[in-house]
């Protein structure tokens, strides 16, 4: 598209003309092209419809159309046929002839492409009665089905921008009182008010101002951002050149984790495509206000994550924290007022200015307002990304949209808010998710992660892969980060292969306690969180490594044997065949024997037995 | 001013203070460790950490601004529990190698952790080594020591204004590395931070713990700054390294690379021991009296022939000894006494004298300055403590730099403008600059009442108000928009505008429009310890090739000073075979020595008594550190009385007779400085015509005047030398055009001959200017100009 767009008026006649050139009822295809859709092979499936549809000369009677991701990810690859909104989940290259044949020539559903309740095995034919997504409240997220993140029609199509040309014939002011209003609260991890930040940097003396999306999602796991900036990288520009017009800002910087390629060149994309409609740059919409923004991709450090660390990474210096006793608001990036909310915080403005922050504070708990997307991983049937209101239940979320645990095995924890989250045990599945709660619980909202862990998971090992994690990323500026952190991954691998002393439990609760309390930068107060949690509530595992010498899980590897239980085994020499180093033997139809010795604990022997003859303790 | 409450005492403070400096102007102390006076706050220990009611979590108290009304605990046991928590965290991969390392007895974790009964550590893991070079030889670091404290690289930044070294790494992986090694000017302002034994220094030539060595205070002899430093001295003899802990003014701990690592030079090997006489080509060792026999015979025969007799003394000598040899003279006929501070600092002493306008500046006012101009002027190798209080101005009041040089210097980088003029353009950019603030009206309305105001308004109306050729126009109108509005300028100068009388008259003539020195300062750097101490004590002082080519000058005596140094060699060897008499005293062999008849030993700095006045005017003492004579004093003073004049019991006898003669005053703190005879203000006439030069390059001599004791023969400190070079730069235009490149060696060609050198490939330096920076080939670079100039005409061609 190379028509500027000059005015208000312009702008809704050009989506009205767009909308009007499109056939609802016009047969269409949607496939999802998201990281994880890409992971199970999509590329294939779109290169296969492509030429299937060429083939056939059907190019001209159906829409097909690639987008960002749909958050199912465990499904991938998907397809959505229009207008029926059929869903097909695990899409394999084979099965394109057959949903150009069947489904879209003579409107057959086809049975095996569809997705299964693997609990009641009851089918769905449409994608809203799946319930991942039917108890979903996707409002943020829910336009990246609709959307080519690489064609601007299909935003403006959905209204895209509408917001913008309202908040640009409101006052500033206002408009900073509408997200005040909504109690927005940053979804990069603090949840910070976004409102206040918004009324501190407008408010703040000093030229230029700044506004800043932090898309340096580094959370393991996590990948909300990445799927909003990939999938609809307008819904992001348009909350941040609201932002901009708020506070009268004029610069802005996306500053995008280096191993998203992707979501660089989608917003870089967007940028091009705006600028040249004339929604970026000089003159916005004839409105008068010009702002223009720069993508800056990270250093690939964890920490950067952490504001005064961004705006350290951005100006060219080492990412490391500095002493915040100003503000970023008022001091932030090169010293000027700085307004930095992350990505998802960016895309749930466009919504509040449309339908208004009384509308948006209608959504939620009492202190945590609108919806909150959700990476939910780990042992759970329906990995993926989930948007729900907040306060939704964690049970709600793990159990009915998540479809519970895999394998059918039994729920231990989740871990919230990142790697520096907390363990939250089974009893409190019922919680309300919200800022405040998870908080309470000794965990935190962070940007939205949660990984579910099974009977199978060793909280000991968990809080030593996490402490792991965060003690190499800590910036090693702060002396409890770096040198505390590595004391606690010290004592917990020492806990883990046998080492652990009586006093070391009490030696990481105060040890946790003095980072939290005394750490420069949220990386570091945050840190203790997954050691402090699991002692909190799995205490009994850490003495039993401890005292016992014993994993209770059978995950580590120093405290436990692998043996077969002679009553359950059957002789199929399963074992025998997979085990990497000789050590589980035994002739056919006899009973097996594993050698201690030899045994390098790698867990083959048990996934491969079919009787539940292998024993672990 | 807030009130706020500390540990139950209400104390009382300035808003925008930290809590750590309202408790430590109250006297109730906080353990710190990264904090540093010198530096912002880093915040990386943690244990200045303090309770303040409405935080949820404890405050460091060195980040967090003390509120009206904040109510804070600075001492609780849970954080005390927590301060040790954290020196035992640090001491955990700190090695406990207190025995070996330099820094026992002095080393801040030492200290505080002793305070805080820290008796054992509950882990041992000591960091790794990497062994990685360090960005100068004189500074090793010892990464296993290195508790991250973050100091070291703060004050490269901070207070140098460089970035060789940085934190790199993550976590427990973090270490000190040399990220832009060629960034490091060796200052050692990182190891003067460092708390710990992690930095050391390289040249120490004997170890010595803090209570076997003697600490005395004095007063640099390189630059003429007037940095305070502390020598320590083992066994009366040995200097062991230097030292600034006492925050004095003017350099408050800071120091240049020579100031620190160019004292080596005492104790020097080649130092001259015994006097001697050149006979027939021969060195003959004589005796004191033999030396002093001989020296006043010859100068008294001399002057009764009624031959003139000239002196030529180093102003890095003291006031003391220029006052002898000042006495010495005037009991001569037909005397003159040079010095090479008539180059620089003896032509703006001049000017000034000549404009009204004080000599005396404060330094401390460059703080109270929005604009800083700097001029001709390097301030990286001489007068680097000035770019330090440049610096500090930027970083703490957000003052804006104008550079004025044909090179890149210290401050290009953060200057808010740099302009180029061509040598000799200067001061076509000072009177464009003044001629624009009249035409818009925005001159200090004072300077209406002055004399030549009328004179100066219409020589300056004629001339153009706008960038002259080859000065890029925006940058010209940015740097006379932060000169506009700027309530107060300060305009700093060097030997790069002295050089040329035209410049000087423009720049002050500009000044002084602009509402100097009231509204702001104007000064110019003082190249030599004691140079506005040779201009102000000796009358009528003569540039050194004056007496070289006078020929009723017969005799000449050279006091620590080499002509070989700042003039073309051989003419000066010349001009000494027709004097019939030529006397050195020094205390290292020059090349002057060659010429003379007779070698009489000197002291160095740390072996006398007296006093230099720095370029500020401020009288700094120079103290005896090392045990023995004074020989150069005691030989002028024995040859004061073999001519029959009244002799000194001390120093500080001649001290209080210069003091008598009115030369010295007290200032409103009782701190000695020159006294100042009050001048009426006024204009100068000229400093208009921008001379045109046909030469194809403009060389600009770097460093002309820098202290012959580090290095002449010889190279007499390992110091300085092991990272100050010679150095031929070009700019990458004119390299691109010759088809230079580094390491490529040229030939230079002036009016008395030519030479040959590598030459280096610089970024910053304008196009058809080349800067040559001297530290020991000062005569083959000054061998192919006929005159002394800081900037010569020469061609340049590939060898």
């Amino acid at each position: 598209m190379t028509i500027k767009i000059k005015s208000f008026g312009e702008l809704k006649e050009l989506q009205e003309k767009i909308k009007a050139g499109r056939d609802p009822r016009k047969p269409g295809i949607t496939l999802c092209v998201g990281t994880g859709c890409l992971a199970h092979g999509a590329m294939k499936v779109a290169d296969a419809f492509r030429e299937e549809i060429d083939k056939r000369g059907l190019s001209v009677k159906i829409d097909f159309r690639k987008t960002g991701c749909h958050g199912f990810c465990e499904r991938g690859p998907m397809v959505i046929i229009s207008p029926e909104n059929i869903f097909y989940q695990h899409v394999k290259v084979e099965d394109v002839g057959d949903i150009l044949e069947k489904t879209i020539l003579k409107g057959e559903v086809i049975d095996g492409l569809l997705y299964a309740n693997p609990q009641s095995g009851e089918k769905y034919v449409h994608e809203d009665e799946v319930p991942f997504y039917k108890l979903q409240t996707r409002t943020v997220f829910g336009m990246n089905s609709k959307v080519d993140p690489k064609n601007m029609e299909d935003y403006l199509a959905v209204d895209g921008y509408s917001a913008l040309a309202k908040a640009l014939a409101m006052n500033p002011e206002d408009i900073v009182r509408e997200v005040v209003t909504a109690n927005l609260r940053g979804r990069g991890g603090g949840g910070f008010p976004a409102g206040r930040k918004w009324e501190e940097t407008s408010k703040a003396k000093g030229s230029p101002k700044y506004v800043i999306c932090n898309a340096d999602e580094g959370d393991p796991g996590a990948y909300m951002d990445r799927s909003l900036l990939e999938g609809n990288p307008h819904l992001v520009l348009e909350g941040m050149i609201i932002g901009a017009f708020a506070i009268g800002s004029s610069e802005g910087y996306i500053y995008v984790r280096n191993e998203y390629p992707l979501a660089v060149e989608n917003i870089n994309v967007a940028i091009k495509q705006a600028r040249e409609a004339g929604l970026l740059g000089e003159n916005i919409l004839g409105s008068g206000f010009s702002f223009d923004l720069k993508v800056n991709r990270g250093g690939g450090a964890f920490v950067c994550g952490e504001s005064s660390a961004l705006f350290a990474s951005l100006e060219g210096r080492a990412g490391e924290p500095r002493a915040k006793y100003v503000h970023a608001t008022e001091k932030g990036l090169y010293d000027k007022p700085t307004n930095l909310n992350n990505v998802e915080t960016w895309a749930n403005v466009p919504f509040i200015i449309q339908n208004g922050g009384d509308w948006y504070a209608g959504i939620g708990t009492d202190h945590s307002k609108g919806t909150k997307i959700f990476s939910l991983v780990g042992k759970i049937n329906n990995t993926g990304l989930v948007e729900v209101p907040m306060g939704t239940s964690m049970r709600e979320i793990v159990f009915d949209i998540g479809g519970g645990i895999l394998n059918n095995r039994k729920f231990k924890a989740i871990q919230t808010g990142g790697p520096s989250g907390g363990c939250i045990p089974e009893a409190y599945l019922d919680m309300p998710v919200d800022y405040d709660e998870l908080t309470k619980v000794g965990s935190m909202m962070g940007s939205g992660g949660m990984i579910v862990m099974d009977e199978g998971t060793c909280m000991v090992d968990l809080a030593r892969y996490f402490t792991n994690f965060l003690a190499s990323e800590s910036c090693g500026k702060c002396v409890p980060c770096r040198e505390g952190l590595q004391r606690m991954r010290e004592i917990l691998v020492d806990i883990t292969e046998g080492r652990g002393q009586e006093a070391d439990i009490e030696l990481l609760e105060s040890l946790g306690a003095s980072i939290k309390d005394g750490a420069l930068c949220a990386l570091g107060s945050s840190a203790p969180n997954p050691v402090l949690s699991t002692i909190r509530y799995f205490r009994d595992e850490y003495e039993a490594h401890i005292k016992e010498k014993r994993c209770p899980a059978g995950v580590c590897k120093a405290l436990i044997t692998y043996s077969v239980d002679p009553a359950k085994c059957t002789g199929c020499t399963l074992c025998a065949k997979v085990c990497p180093v000789g050590a589980a033997t035994g002739e056919k139809k006899k009973v097996h024997a594993i050698d201690p010795d030899k045994c390098t604990r790698c867990g083959a022997c048990k996934e491969s037995c079919q009787f539940d003859a292998i024993i672990v303790r | 001013m807030i009130r706020l409450t500390i540990d139950g005492k209400e104390v009382v403070t300035e808003e925008g203070r930290t809590i750590l400096e309202a408790a430590r102007e109250n006297g109730i102390y906080i353990p710190t460790f990264c904090f540093h006076e010198k530096l912002l706050p880093i915040g990386s220990c943690r244990l200045c950490l303090v309770d303040v009611d409405g935080y949820d979590k404890p405050m460091t108290s060195c980040t967090t601004p003390a509120l009206d009304g904040n109510n804070v605990t600075t001492q609780s046991d849970h954080l005390f529990r927590m301060r040790q928590q954290f020196l035992q965290l640090i001491l955990t991969s700190h090695p406990l190698d207190c025995p070996q390392c330099d820094k026992g007895g002095e080393c801040q974790l030492q200290n505080i952790s002793y305070e805080h009964k820290i008796e054992k550590t509950e882990y041992e893991a000591v960091r790794i080594d990497h062994k990685e070079a360090y960005p100068t030889p004189l500074i090793h670091y010892w990464e296993s020591r290195c508790v991250l404290c973050g100091r070291c690289f703060h004050a490269c930044r901070e207070i140098s204004g460089r970035e060789a070294i940085d934190i790199v790494g993550n976590g427990f992986e973090s270490r000190i590395a040399a990220v832009n090694k060629d960034d490091c000017i060796s200052c050692g302002e990182c190891l003067s931070v460092c708390p710990v034994g992690a930095l050391t220094e390289t040249l120490s030539p004997v170890k010595s713990r803090i209570w076997q060595s003697e600490r005395i205070d004095t007063t640099c002899p390189h630059c003429g700054f007037g940095c305070q430093l502390t020598l320590n001295v083992l066994d009366g003899k040995t200097i062991t390294k230097v030292v600034t802990e006492k925050n004095l003014p003017p350099n408050n701990d800071s120091l240049c690379v020579r100031g620190r690592f160019g004292y080596d030079f005492v104790n020097a090997e080649e130092r001259i021991g015994a006097p001697y006489r050149n006979l027939d080509g021969q060195k003959k060792t004589v005796s004191n009296e033999d030396a002093l026999a001989f020296t006043a015979e010859s100068l008294k025969k001399l002057s009764a022939a009624g031959k003139g007799t000239g002196f030529v003394v180093s102003p890095r000598a003291t006031n003391e000894e220029i006052y002898l040899v000042s006495r010495i003279a005037a009991s001569l006929n037909n005397s003159r006494v040079a010095s090479a501070a008539s180059y620089h600092t003896g032509k703006a002493a001049a000017a000034f004298a000549q404009m009204g306008i004080s000599p005396l500046y404060d330094y401390e006012k460059i703080q109270t300055c929005q604009t800083i101009v700097v001029a001709g002027a390097d301030l990286l190798i001489n007068n680097h403590l000035v770019a330090n209080k440049v610096r500090e101005a930027v970083k703490l009041h957000g003052a804006r730099i104008v550079s004025i040089d044909p090179l890149d210097n210290s401050l290009a980088r953060i200057s808010s403008a740099h302009l180029q003029p061509l040598p000799g353009q200067d001061a076509a950019v000072f009177n464009a600059l003044s001629g624009r603030l009249l035409k818009d009206g925005r001159y200090s309305k004072d300077a209406e009442t002055l004399e030549g105001f009328a004179g100066i308004k219409q020589s300056l109306e004629a001339l153009s108000a706008e960038a002259p050729v080859g000065i890029d126009a925006a940058l010209f109108d940015k740097a006379y928009k932060l000169i506009a509005d700027a309530e107060n300028v300060c305009v700093i100068f060097g030997s790069g505008i002295t050089g040329n009388e035209e410049g000087l008259k423009a720049l002050l003539n500009f000044s002084i429009l602009k509402g100097l020195p009231q509204k702001g300062l104007v000064m110019p750097v003082a190249l030599q310890a004691n140079a506005l101490g040779a201009v102000s004590l000796i009358e009528n002082m003569a540039a050194t090739e004056e007496l070289l080519e006078n020929a009723d000058i017969a005799s000449i005596f050279f006091y620590e000073d080499d002509p070989f140094q700042y003039l073309n060699g051989g003419m000066v060897k010349t001009s000494l075979a027709a004097k019939e008499f030529v006397a050195v005293c020094d205390i290292l062999p020059t090349f002057v020595m060659d010429s003379a008849g007779v070698v009489v030993p000197s002291a160095a700095f740390a072996e006398k008594e007296g006093s230099f006045i720095s370029g500020n005017g401020s009288l700094g003492a120079v103290n005896k550190a090392c045990k023995g004579p004074s020989a150069g004093f005691d030989f002028l003073n024995a040859l004061l009385g073999r001519l029959g004049k009244k002799t000194y019991a001390s120093a500080a006898a001649v001290t209080e007779e210069i003091r008598l003669s009115g030369l010295l005053e007290k200032d409103g703190n009782g701190a000695e400085r020159l006294a100042v005879k009050a001048g009426k203000l006024s204009f100068a006439t000229g400093g208009a015509s921008v001379p045109e030069n046909a030469d194809a390059f403009q060389l600009i001599f770097r460093d002309i005047f820098k202290n012959h004791h580090l290095a002449d023969r010889g190279i007499y400190s390992k110091g300085a030398s092991s990272v100050q070079s010679d150095a031929l730069r070009i700019s990458p235009v004119d390299a691109r055009e010759l088809g230079l490149s580094s390491g490529d060696v040229v030939v230079l060609t002036a009016d008395a001959g030519e030479t040959a050198c590598p030459v280096v490939v610089k970024n910053g330096i304008r196009k058809g200017v080349l800067e040559c920076v001297l530290f020991s080939k000062h005569n083959e670079m000054l061998s192919i100009s006929s005159r002394m100039a800081k900037t010569i005409g020469v061609t340049l061609r590939k060898a």
